[in-house]
C-alpha cells in the first residue's frame, strides 16, 4: 500500500458508523493507539491492555484504509525520561498494522520524581525552546525513527502559558529540531490559531516564519471559548481563519502527505456525521486546488 | 537535572492556582523544593503571573474530572452539593495520577471510602451508590472478562459482581435515574443484604442470601442455587 496522500481523520469510537456512511471522504485513518489501551504502568507485566472489541474495529478499518499513528504517550519533552516499554508497545502495534508514519507532540506529560512511579501531568505542557530541550527531544526522535523504520513527525504545541526568555523562537526551534532529528513537521494549524488568539499574534506571520518544506502532515480542527480563553477542544467545524491558513500554506508544503481532521468523540452527537463529511470535503477541495503530481503516491 | 526539576515544578503549579500564588509570594519555597537555575526560577515566577495560566488550571481540573463524570455517575449525583470542595480535597490528597481512568476512579473511590469510614461524609445512599459504581467499573475494566467465581458446576457471569448494600438495589438504581440532591431524598426501601449486579449496557440487580453471596465471593460451590440466577444466565 502506498504512503497515503490526501485527506484523513483521527479515529474515535463515536465515528464507527461514519466509515460505512462516508467512506469516499477519507484516504487514510489516523489512529491514537493510547485511547484504546489501558496502561497498567511501567514495569507491570502485560502493561498495555487492548480493549478487544474496539481493536477488532481497527483491524476492520486497516483492511480498508492505510493507517498512520499519532501518539500521545512518548512524552518527548520529558527531561531524563524515555519510556522504552511504550516504544516496545508501539513497535508491536507497528508490526501488526504497518503504520505509514508515526507522530507525537512537542510537549511533556509524563514525569518521574524521586522513587515515585511515572505520573501524568494531566495536560500536555510546553518545553522551553532552548538548545537543551532541542538536543534531548531530537535524540529521542532519532531513536524512535531508527527502531520503527518509518517517517516520524513532531506536532507543534498548543500552550496556555508562555515560557519567558527562550533561546529560540518556536519556528526556529521547529526548524532546527526537524533538521537535528531528521523528522518532519506535523503542522497543527488549529494549534497555531489557538496560540495566536490567546497570545495576540498574527498566525499568518507565524506560519510564514516556518520552514514549510519540513511539513509532512497538517492537522485541522475546531475549538471553543471557555473562561476567556480559546481552547483546542476539537469541537467540530474548522474556523474560517484556519481554512484560510491551510489555503495559504499548502502551496509551499512540498513534502505534504496528508491533511487530517480532528474531532473529539464527545462532539459527534452534537455536530453529526454530515458536518464531519463537509469538513473533510472542504479540506479535499483545498487539497485538490494545490496538489501537484508529486503529492500523488 | 535542572530541566527535569523545572518540569516537575510547572506540573505542580498548574494543578492549582493556590500553589502558584504561594510560590509567587514566597519564591524561596520554590527554590527549596526544586533544584532550579535562576533563569528557570524566573521563568516559573513569570509564568505564574500570566493571565492565561487560568486555562492550565481549568484544563487540569477538567481532565481530572472527566473520568469521574464518565464512570462514577451515581456517586457524583449524590455528592453534587459538595462536589467542588471534595474534588479539591481529593486533588490535594492525590496530587499525582497516572491519568488512566481506571486508576483515577479507584483513587477517588478510596478517598471517599476513607472519609465515610472516618465519619466525615454522611450523605444519603452514598456508601451503597459507591459500591454499585465500583462494581460496575470492575466489570467495565475487566478486559479479559474473567469471572472470579468458578466451581465445578456454575460460574458467575463475567459481567456480574456481588455487593453488600443497605438499600434495595433495584429501587436505589431506579431512584438514581432522576436523583436530584437539591430535592428531598427519594423513598428507597431499606433492605440490607447481598445483591448480584449484572451489567451489560443495562444494570440488573438480584438479591441473594448471605450463604450464596459468601460462596460466590469465596469462590466456593453454591449449595442452594437460586433458580432466577440460572434462568437469567447470571450463573452459567
Amino acid at each position: 500500500m502506498n504512503t497515503p496522500t490526501g485527506i484523513g481523520m483521527i479515529y474515535n469510537i463515536a465515528l464507527d458508523p461514519y466509515f460505512d456512511l462516508y467512506p469516499h471522504t477519507l484516504d487514510y485513518i489516523e489512529l491514537t493507539p493510547d485511547i484504546l489501551i489501558q496502561d497498567q504502568g511501567p514495569g507491570q507485566p502485560g502493561r498495555f491492555l487492548q480493549v478487544a472489541k474496539e481493536w477488532e474495529m481497527i483491524r476492520g478499518l486497516a483492511q480498508r484504509w492505510p493507517l498512520v499513528a499519532h501518539h500521545i504517550g512518548f512524552s518527548l519533552g520529558s527531561a531524563d525520561y524515555f519510556d522504552k516499554e511504550y516504544l516496545d508497545n508501539v513497535l508491536q502495534l507497528h508490526d501488526e498494522f504497518g503504520f505509514h508514519w508515526h507522530s507525537d507532540h512537542l510537549s511533556y506529560s509524563k514525569l518521574i520524581q524521586g522513587d515515585d512511579p511515572e505520573y501524568n501531568t494531566c495536560l500536555a505542557l510546553p518545553v522551553p525552546y532552548d538548545k537543551e530541550s532541542l538536543d534531548m527531544i531530537a535524540a529521542k526522535i532519532r531513536l524512535i525513527k531508527e527502531q520503527v523504520g518509518t517517517p516520524f513527525f513532531i506536532e507543534n504545541n498548543v500552550y496556555f502559558a508562555e515560557i519567558p526568555d527562550e533561546e529560540l523562537t518556536e519556528p526556529e526551534f521547529l526548524k532546527n529540531l526537524c533538521q537535528e532529528a531528521g523528522c518532519g513537521l506535523l503542522l497543527d494549524l488549529h494549534n497555531v490559531y489557538v496560540n495566536s488568539r490567546n497570545f495576540n499574534f498574527d498566525p499568518f506571520t507565524f506560519v510564514d516564519a516556518l520552514d514549510l518544506g519540513t511539513v509532512q502532515e497538517i492537522h485541522i480542527a475546531g475549538g471553543n471559548e471557555a473562561g476567556g480563553m480559546y481552547l483546542d477542544s476539537h469541537s467540530g467545524a474548522v474556523p474560517e481563519e484556519v481554512w484560510q491558513m491551510l489555503d495559504h500554506v499548502l502551496p509551499r508544503c512540498t513534502q505534504i502527505r496528508g491533511i487530517t481532521f480532528e474531532v473529539d468523540e464527545s462532539y459527534i452527537p452534537e455536530i453529526g456525521f454530515e458536518s464531519v463529511a463537509n469538513q473533510l470535503n472542504k479540506a479535499r477541495n483545498i487539497w485538490n486546488k494545490h496538489k501537484t503530481p508529486q503529492h500523488v503516491a | 537535572m535542572s530541566l527535569k526539576s523545572f518540569q516537575e515544578a510547572l506540573a505542580e503549579i498548574i494543578s492549582s492556582p493556590l500553589i502558584g500564588q504561594a510560590y509567587y509570594k514566597d519564591p524561596a519555597s520554590l527554590e527549596q523544593k526544586y533544584s532550579l537555575t535562576e533563569k528557570e526560577r524566573n521563568r516559573l515566577l513569570g509564568m505564574i503571573q500570566q493571565k492565561s495560566m487560568k486555562a492550565n488550571y481549568m484544563l487540569y481540573q477538567m481532565n481530572r474530572l472527566t473520568p469521574l463524570t464518565m464512570l462514577m455517575n451515581y456517586t457524583l449525583k449524590i455528592i453534587h452539593p459538595q462536589l467542588m470542595p471534595l474534588l479539591h480535597e481529593f486533588w490535594k490528597a492525590y496530587p499525582r495520577t497516572s491519568f488512566q481512568f481506571k486508576d483515577e476512579i479507584g483513587f477517588f473511590s478510596d478517598f471517599l471510602k476513607k472519609k465515610i469510614a472516618a465519619g466525615q461524609l454522611d450523605m444519603p445512599f452514598l456508601e451503597d451508590v459507591l459500591n454499585i459504581d465500583d462494581a460496575l467499573n470492575d466489570i467495565r475494566f475487566d478486559k479479559d472478562e474473567t469471572s472470579y467465581v468458578n466451581d465445578d458446576f456454575f460460574t458467575l457471569h463475567p459481567l456480574a459482581r456481588v455487593v453488600h448494600l443497605t438499600y434495595d438495589a433495584t429501587a436505589l438504581v431506579e431512584a438514581m435515574v432522576t436523583y436530584d440532591a437539591a430535592q428531598p431524598a427519594p423513598d428507597v426501601p431499606v433492605a440490607p443484604g447481598y445483591y448480584v449486579l449484572y451489567y451489560s449496557g443495562r444494570l440488573r440487580c438480584y438479591p441473594v442470601d448471605a450463604a450464596t453471596a459468601e460462596a460466590l465471593l469465596e469462590r466456593r460451590a453454591v449449595e442452594d442455587i437460586p433458580e432466577e440466577l440460572v434462568d437469567d444466565e447470571i450463573l452459567i
